[in-house]
């Protein structure tokens, strides 16, 4: 090829790559590992994290609380009356509020994390806060209840985020 | 006033929309700007790289970036031409990270510098771009933003931090040994 001939070969195969004519193209998808990755991101960034652990120090406050009151008024709460009742329907509308947060959240920013088995075993546990809540009226002065109660709403927060990042690895598979 | 107006009313952004979804958090419209830009960013950053793997990752870094920047962006000018300076200068300022610890350049028979990046398979590029790994890499960058991308030379200079006589003489020598090689075969 001649001087002349290769400049303006060349020309036309810049002409080529700057049209977009020829542009190499990946051999992989890519939007998975960046979805990912700002999913990632997000989670440990943990805007949503602040709420449990806003929720956990209430807990902690309002345990606190009733034990104080069950010094203080055993005939009162030995038979579930109100104060026990209001703080319980007080904790589970603020669990309620951080489930909703949790889900929106995710679902907000793109994700649709369902998956049956993270859902059955939610049921569970939303059916175990309800069981719990109850005996807490019964019991209103047991320690051990109000934890247990306080690990089933992290518990539940916990399985509601990880369907999200079970179902991200799923789809990078 | 006039000129203004005309200005704003000439200039349509076909990606506005998403733009703004996507910098209030919107996932969604992120993937629909990525499935539009992502091939044109693969592209650049291919070609600036030398190779597919780093492309493939770069082209993410670029992406992971432009979420965090989608904020900044003032719509002053088209959003395709911003991602590209986005774009440009997340893979030139990685591909200097990374040549910082390979530091493994040798020098070859023809007076040039080849790298020591594991070259793609060149069997499925076109012909320019399988010509155009052979350059040295700052030649490389200069030819693919100057040539193909159309920044001029004082653009150039500014985002590679060199002086616009040294980009003029990137090009100059760029096209001679292309040249010579298009000749060869």
């Amino acid at each position: 090829m001649s001087n002349s001939t290769a400049k303006q070969r060349l020309d036309q195969l810049i002409q080529e790559a700057a049209s977009g004519a020829s542009t190499p193209a990946p051999e992989r998808d890519l939007w998975r590992g960046i979805e990912h990755s700002l999913a990632r991101r997000q989670r440990r960034s943990g805007k949503w994290l602040n709420w449990v652990w806003a929720s956990a120090a209430c807990l902690v406050l309002a345990v606190g609380g009733v034990t104080f009151m069950g010094m203080h008024e055993p005939a009162a709460t030995a038979t579930g009356t109100p104060p026990a009742k209001a703080l319980l329907a007080y904790l589970n509308a603020q669990h309620e509020q951080q489930r909703e947060f949790v889900l929106t959240h995710y679902q907000t920013a793109g994700w649709n994390g369902e998956s049956d088995f993270v859902a059955a075993e939610v049921e569970q546990i939303r059916a175990s806060i309800q069981e719990v809540s109850a005996q807490l009226l019964e019991e209103p002065d047991n320690q051990a209840l109000w934890q247990l109660l306080q690990w089933l709403y992290n518990k539940e927060l916990e399985l509601l985020e990880s369907q999200f990042v079970v179902n991200d690895k799923l789809q990078q598979v | 006033m006039t000129a203004q107006v005309i200005t704003h009313q000439a200039f349509e952004d076909p990606d506005q929309r998403l733009v703004r979804q996507a910098a209030n958090g919107d996932m969604a419209a992120f993937s629909q700007l990525f499935e539009r830009h992502h091939r044109k960013v693969y592209g650049l950053v291919w070609r600036l790289a030398g190779d597919s793997e780093t492309a493939h990752d770069l082209t993410q870094e670029v992406f992971i970036k432009l979420w965090d920047a989608l904020g900044s962006f003032r719509g002053e000018s088209k959003f395709s031409t911003w991602l590209h300076t986005v774009a440009s200068r997340v893979a030139i300022s990685e591909l200097r990270k990374q040549k910082r610890w390979r530091q493994n350049i040798t020098l070859t028979d023809d007076g040039s510098y080849a790298d020591g990046i594991t070259q793609s398979a060149s069997a499925d590029l076109g012909e320019l771009d399988r010509l155009i790994q052979r350059l040295p890499e700052q030649m490389r960058w200069v030819f693919v933003l100057h040539c193909i991308e159309g920044l001029r030379h004082d653009e150039v200079a500014s985002e590679l931090g060199i002086a616009v006589g040294t980009s003029k003489a990137h090009v100059h020598r760029a096209r001679t040994l292309l040249e010579e090689w298009l000749s060869d075969e």
